[in-house]
Parts: C-alpha cells; structure tokens; sequence
C-alpha cells in the first residue's frame, strides 16, 4: 500500500521541566487520511520527535543545523 | 471490577438495550477481557539519543553550540505510522489509492491527499496509463 508520511514542525517551542532546554516538537501524519478528520485531529495527527535546538551567543552563516 | 459484577453490569445493559433493539457492547467478562487481549495500539515509547556537532570546527574561538550535546527524543516513525494505517477509527475515512474525481460540470475535484496531482504521479506511470485514457476517452465519445 502506499503511504505518504507528512511531516510538519512548528516554531512554537516546547520546555521542558526547567525551561533551559527548548525543543522543536515535530509532528506525523499521513496522507491517506482524509483531511477533515486530519483537522479533527483523533490521533491522525502524532508527535513523533522533540529536536533539540542548538543556541549560540553568536551571529553565524548558517551553515551547519539549516 | 470483577468478573461476576461486569455479568452482571452486562445483564441488566442487555435488558435495557433489549427496548431499542440494542445489545450491550460487550456480551460477559470473558468478551471483555478478550477484546482488551487483542487491542493491538498501544503508545509508541519514546526514545532519545544525543547529538553533536561533527563539522570543522573555525579557527580561534569555537562557538558554544558546536561543542555542545544536544538530546533528540522520538518515537519510531514506522511504528507510529503502522499504528495509523491500523487504527480503525479511519474506517470508512481512508484512501488507499490515488484517484482523480469530478464534478458533474467536469471540473477536477481536488480535496484529499490522494485526489490530488503528487499523490497520483508517485503511483501512476504515464507510459502504462496512456493507452488506457485513449481508450476510455474514445469510449465515452461513443456513449454520449
């Protein structure tokens, strides 16, 4: 069967415990659903990863976590 | 709650749904007990590991960032996603292969994942389709 995975991040943050450590969550989904019952969340939409996010005191070329 | 009381929570359920033609969801302890069993989604764990930079590092003073170690939580992704394919609650809301759909006026109707140009392009190859959309097409000439 074919099974398109969405993935999607969102820039709102996420702290955890303290709030020193930020994380992007980043959320699956996949396509056979229909898109109604994806905005009607039920489980079609699931976070599947916290990245961490790397902070500098620096202004860099964005090279390395772009 | 034991056994003997979800009989009989079962019992007096069948009574009442009896009126509407109804039946209880579950018909004794043991019904219950077996379908719990053979619930297959359950939470994927979640797991982490720690990265770190590994590029060159610059000359002179290393940003902060590169040296440090950084945790990355997830769940396995095939597992989630076989959790989805598998969940029941899509019945009936699932597509399991592309199509394309049409408004009576013949304007292409373009609302799912599947109806749409990606989803049919990864699955359909135009060489294989093209004889088959002459002939269709010719088809509906002659009907009409």
């Amino acid at each position: 069967m074919f099974v398109p995975v969405i993935l999607g991040s969102d820039k709102t943050t996420v702290s955890v415990a303290t709030g020193n450590n930020e994380y992007y969550p980043l959320y699956a989904s996949i396509g056979n659903i229909h898109n109604n019952v994806r905005r009607a969340h039920r489980n079609s939409v699931v976070l599947i990863a916290f990245l961490a996010i790397p902070k500098s005191k620096f202004e860099f070329n964005f090279i390395a976590f772009t | 709650m034991p056994a003997p009381e979800i009989n009989d929570l079962m019992d007096i359920w069948a009574a009442q749904a009896l009126k509407h033609d109804d039946h209880p969801p579950f018909a004794d302890y043991q019904d219950l007990y077996s379908t719990v069993d053979v619930t297959p989604l359950a939470d994927v764990p979640w797991q982490s590991f720690t990265a770190s930079f590994q590029g060159e590092r610059p000359d002179g003073e290393v940003p902060p960032w590169m040296d440090g170690q950084y945790d990355i939580w997830f769940r396995d992704p095939l597992s989630v996603v076989r959790n989805m394919v598998g969940n029941p609650d899509f019945d009936g809301e699932f597509d399991y292969t592309p199509f394309w759909e049409f408004e009576p006026s013949g304007e292409r109707r373009l609302q799912d994942f599947f109806s749409g140009n990606w989803a049919w392009s990864q699955v359909v190859s135009r060489v294989f389709c093209a004889p088959f959309v002459l002939i269709s097409h010719f088809g509906l000439e002659q009907h009409f």
